[in-house]
């Protein structure tokens, strides 16, 4: 990594810089002893230069206690920093871990402090040209630039009205990276100031800033979730995101068209309409016909299934009416060719198959029906890569020998012998004398009732018996299947009418990985990494039901738990699971 | 929302033993047997060693009593077992110091019953003196002969029911039981077990001859006492020193050959004996009855209907409904749950069973309804989360949790029968850290 601050900054006498720019460390204000986070390690050069600015935790007029020992955290900064041209060793020695009242301690958090004091003291210069000029506008709540944007552009930032902007807490970044400069009324805010009047929203508190920052700093790009990029419930069922791609693509040109890859809407409400309509016209009989289907919740899968099963049907049908004599060998089989059915017609239908089975043919492998020819299949049905060819087995069928096997003495005294522990029904006497199938059954239902009776009362005479019938415990995996009661769930499963009274926990970022910056078109973000929900340390676990909120308004984007404990951030993510079934018995 | 993947299960290392069955009903229905369970102070304990095999070995339901897991405990010093090898004498083996150990047990429970120290120690003297042990010496027939005849005399001089104990006993050539012993043992176990289960006493059954003799009752379970000898064996063999006087008494051949080592195995009765038994969870126990049917639970002689079962272990154990419901669901899944109590969790998940693989997963279970809220048995901040999680991930576990989810009409009544799991969804959830700076590139998963 490069000099933190550009060796292009002229170190100007004190006297000589403008006073604006003497970006004085400030103090958190006493009423809100914070312990600030200070950004510690910087991965790439994406954004602006390192800040020569370092903030320190306050030690503030209650500095005794617990206060002091975290002024061994403390780091070093300013010209020390520029002299040395790497990051400074924290020069307060080893971590104090409690109070022991010695004097000797005393002395050395004191000189610690004062050391502080005094890098904290000192002037950190930038050149005013390095600096964007930026205005911060209350009523909006943005920050405006009022000179072009450097490289940050690239991954913050916003238009609006012709103009640069930036959300409050990509402004404080930039602020304390030390690549802007803030006005308000025509005076420059200090970092405290900005951190007070910034923060100061509802979308952006101190917490969800030091998450973002946190994530900065490590080269992430962090953009707001805009829940209006969340589908309807009746977008999802008629899966519409797909839909809207191809059709965005193929009839009007938006300005700003996501590429069919993205799953992110980031389009203003004007745009969206349009694009609306023209999927309800084009869908407009699925609209009808799947409205039907309550929306209080069907799972997509189910719904799927009960759609191919529709179509498992229908080609059923079909493949019975294929001709029985399929599998003889001089009669061509049918082919596995596309019926002349026209695929792009059919395909217009929101749920209509990529194929329209009624017209493909399979061949008829019964096992009565020996298959020796097999016609070469349409190679549109093949995947890619894959190639198709004809096969007619009848020149190995001539070539096997199929002649019954002959064994040997020993192999037949070992048949003979294996079968003495098998019985037929057939030496059951009782068996013998059913003369029907009906009576048969009426005698396996008599012997299991035997059985069943054979079982203690106070198990098998009750209102409640166990679950499994010793007679039916025919394998192990029947066992688990006699036993297997209860249902599993699926995260999604309910939540869309959830979804009218959202609770306090909402998605904050969406969150792209790092190394996605070079491809990486603010205008077209694409599918996010995660998404990111703050929350403080001593809140509780969401709720289920919480959770459920949030995947659903998050869809196939994983979503993590940001937990901000006074600048100590963590990240858990509770993910749906299905434990696999152990049938390896 | 992506699902989290499975990490398959880690392997023990080094596994001892081979995997018999996944459920102790045989998958045919052919190997059907009905297991016995007696509830002991709300808690449930298999006794007869063949039910406590077979449960344990087939599905690792329950633990013993006296032993981490598997139900192995002996009273035999194996490093005495090894150092006598040559003996063959089939009896455990245990030092002079452990011997003496247990007499001073027989004595304090002795004194308890009510005796004076007099007695007591008249009792013990008798009961304790060292005997000879000629039947376990094949060429010695006559000894043998002896001995029986020596049973049954005691025999015609007790109650009906212990003749059959004691037939038993000297038609296995074994040693011969001491009717009253075994009587005792009867009498005194509920009580025992009781205290052993309550407050894992190890105090079993403290088998002094005298104070049974008073109590001599109608004798039930004599074939159980009889199959158990084996893990609690009346005689054992006590390593002593040499003293000349004892020297003479020992008069069996084989001791004198060790004679040169200044240490002789002395043959005497155990006064106090620990039986090991195998104590099921709640949930353990009420899935061999209800899910199973392979288990009945007795209460006193009185067998305990399902419903019975599902009142008892709600009452017992208040959140027994939700635990029950996670137990069964992961069960019926074909993986081993055992109690979570050392993870802080509910369950963890073995597959297989506890000697074959590491636990996979440490499950906290929870009801909720059909809102997919209520009011959480363990309402967990985030901060107590990350600690479990830490925990837990640092035994190479995951933390899952585990929802049960009840339907909005379920009512109370619906819940008091145990057919109420048929209309629970369960939703499992696996907790994992998401590290900020492992993330950050697509490179660094790979």
């Amino acid at each position: 990594m490069s000099a933190p601050v550009s060796s292009s900054a002229v170190l100007e006498p004190a006297s000589r810089a403008q006073p604006s720019l003497r970006l004085r460390c400030c103090l958190p204000h006493p009423a809100q002893p914070w312990l600030w986070d200070p950004p510690q390690r910087r991965h790439g050069s994406l954004e602006a230069t390192w800040p020569s600015l370092r903030r320190t935790s306050a030690p503030g007029a209650n500095c005794h206690g617990p206060h002091q020992l975290f002024a061994q955290f403390l780091y070093v900064g300013g010209s020390e920093r520029l002299r040395r041209n790497r990051a400074p060793r924290r020069s307060c020695g080893q971590k104090e871990f409690a109070p022991d009242g010695s004097a000797e301690q005393d002395e050395r958090l004191r000189l610690c402090l004062e050391e502080q004091w005094r890098q904290l003291a000192e002037e950190r210069v930038e050149r005013p040209e390095n600096l964007v000029k930026a205005v911060w506008k209350p009523e909006q709540g943005i920050v405006e630039l009022e000179s072009p944007a450097g490289k940050f552009w690239h991954t913050m930032g916003f238009s609006e009205r012709g103009k640069q902007c930036l959300l409050p807490e990509e402004a404080l970044y930039l602020l304390e990276c030390g690549s802007l400069q803030l006005f308000y009324k025509d005076v420059p805010m200090s970092v405290q100031e900005a951190y007070e009047i910034l923060l100061s929203q509802e979308a952006m508190s101190l917490l969800h800033y030091q998450v973002f920052s946190h994530l900065k700093q490590l080269g992430y790009i962090v953009l707001r979730f805009n829940p209006s990029t969340v589908l309807s419930s009746c977008e999802r069922q008629l899966n519409l995101e797909s839909r809207c791609k191809s059709s965005g693509k193929h009839h009007h040109k938006r300005r700003r068209s996501s590429s069919p890859g993205s799953r992110e809407k980031k389009h203003k409400v004007s745009e969206d309409l349009p694009k609306a309509e023209g999927t309800c016209e084009k869908g407009g009989h699925d609209c009808g016909e799947l409205s039907c289907v309550p929306l209080d919740e069907k799972p997509l899968s189910e719904q799927l299934k009960e759609l191919d099963t529709g179509n498992g049907e229908e080609q059923s049908v079909t493949s019975n009416s294929v001709p029985l004599d399929t599998g003889r060998k001089n009669v061509p089989g049918p082919s596995w060719s596309l019926g002349t059915g026209d695929q792009k017609a059919s395909s217009t239908g929101t749920h209509a198959p990529r194929w329209d089975f009624t017209t493909i043919f399979l061949p008829n492998v019964a096992p009565d029906q020996p298959c020796i020819h097999l016609p070469s299949p349409d190679n549109k049905l093949l995947p890619e890569n894959v190639p198709g060819r004809e096969v007619d087995a009848a020149s190995w069928c001539r070539r096997v020998n199929q002649k019954q096997e002959k064994l040997l003495q020993k192999e037949r005294e070992q048949q003979e012998k294996e079968s003495k522990y098998k019985s037929s029904i057939n030496f059951d006497r009782e068996v013998r004398c059913c003369i029907n199938w009906q009576e048969y059954k009426a005698l396996l239902r008599w012997r299991s009732q035997q059985r069943v009776w054979r079982q203690p009362p106070h198990l098998w005479g009750q209102a409640v018996t166990p679950l499994l019938q010793p007679e039916e415990a025919t394998s192990f995996a029947a066992v688990r299947q006699q036993i297997s009661v209860l249902q599993p769930s699926h995260i999604l499963d309910g939540a869309s009418r959830l979804q009218e009274d959202l609770e306090s926990i909402k998605i904050d970022f969406n969150v792209y990985q790092a190394d996605a910056v070079a491809k990486f078109k603010k205008t077209n973000p694409g599918k996010p990494y995660v998404r990111m929900c703050v929350q403080s340390f001593d809140e509780q676990v969401p709720s289920l039901r919480a959770l459920k909120q949030v995947t659903y308004q998050s869809g196939d984007v994983p979503v993590v738990f940001a937990l901000a404990d006074h600048g100590e951030i963590a990240f858990y993510s509770l993910k749906e699971f299905k434990l696999p079934v152990d049938a390896n018995y | 929302m992506a699902e989290a993947a499975f990490r398959p299960p880690r392997r023990k290392r080094r596994v001892f033993e081979c995997y018999q069955a996944p459920f102790p009903v045989g998958a045919g229905g052919g190997d059907f047997r009905m297991c016995r369970a007696d509830m002991v102070n709300n808690s449930v304990v298999v006794r007869s060693p063949e039910d406590v095999e077979r449960l344990y070995n087939k599905g690792y339901f329950g633990k013993g009593i006296l032993s981490r897991s598997r139900p192995v405990y002996s009273i035999s010093d194996p490093s005495l077992v090894s150092k006598w090898q040559g003996t063959n004498l089939n009896m455990p083996i245990i030092t002079s110091k452990k011997y003496q150990q247990r007499v001073q047990w027989a004595k304090s429970a002795l004194q308890e019953q009510g005796f004076d120290s007099c007695s007591v120690t008249k009792i013990l003297e008798n009961y304790t003196r060292p005997l000879e042990f000629p039947f376990l010496e094949k060429e010695n027939t006559e000894l043998s002969r002896q001995s029986s005849i020596d049973t049954g005399n005691m025999v015609t001089s007790s109650p009906e029911p212990q003749k059959e104990v004691c037939q038993k006993a000297s038609a296995e050539g074994d040693l011969a039981t001491d009717p009253v012993v075994a009587l005792g043992t009867e009498e005194q176990q509920p009580a025992v077990v009781k205290e052993a289960a309550q407050a894992s006493c190890q105090k079993h059954g403290s088998h002094v001859h005298c104070g049974c003799k008073a109590k001599g009752g109608p004798e039930q379970e004599s074939c159980n006492v009889a199959k158990s000898r084996e893990r609690a064996p009346e005689y054992v063999l006590v390593q002593e020193e040499e003293e000349g006087s004892l020297c003479l008494e020992e008069g069996s051949a084989h001791e004198q050959e060790k004679f040169v080592k200044k240490e002789k195995l002395v043959c005497r009765r155990n006064p106090f004996r620990i039986f090991e038994y195998l104590q099921l969870s709640l949930e353990e126990a009420f899935f061999l009855v209800y899910a199973l049917g392979c288990l009945t639970v007795y209460y006193g002689e009185e067998p305990l209907t399902i419903l019975k079962l599902w009142e008892i272990f709600s009452e017992v154990k208040p959140s027994f409904k939700t635990t029950y419901m996670a137990y069964h669901y992961f069960r019926s899944k074909g993986w081993v749950p055992k109690v979570g109590l050392k993870y802080g969790t509910d369950l963890l998940l073995y597959r297989k069973g506890p000697p074959f693989y590491h636990a996979s997963y440490s499950v906290i279970a929870e009801l909720v309804d059909d809102n997919f809220e209520g009011s959480l048995r363990r309402p967990l901040s985030w901060m107590s989360l990350s600690g479990l999680n830490r925990t837990t991930v640092n035994a190479s576990k995951e933390l899952m949790l585990c929802y049960l989810i009840k339907p909005s009409d379920m009512t109370e009544e619906e819940m008091a029968t145990p057919e109420c799991l048929k209309r629970i969804k369960v939703q499992e959830l696996i907790v994992t850290r998401w590290v900020s700076s492992r993330e950050r590139s697509e490179q660094d998963d790979l």
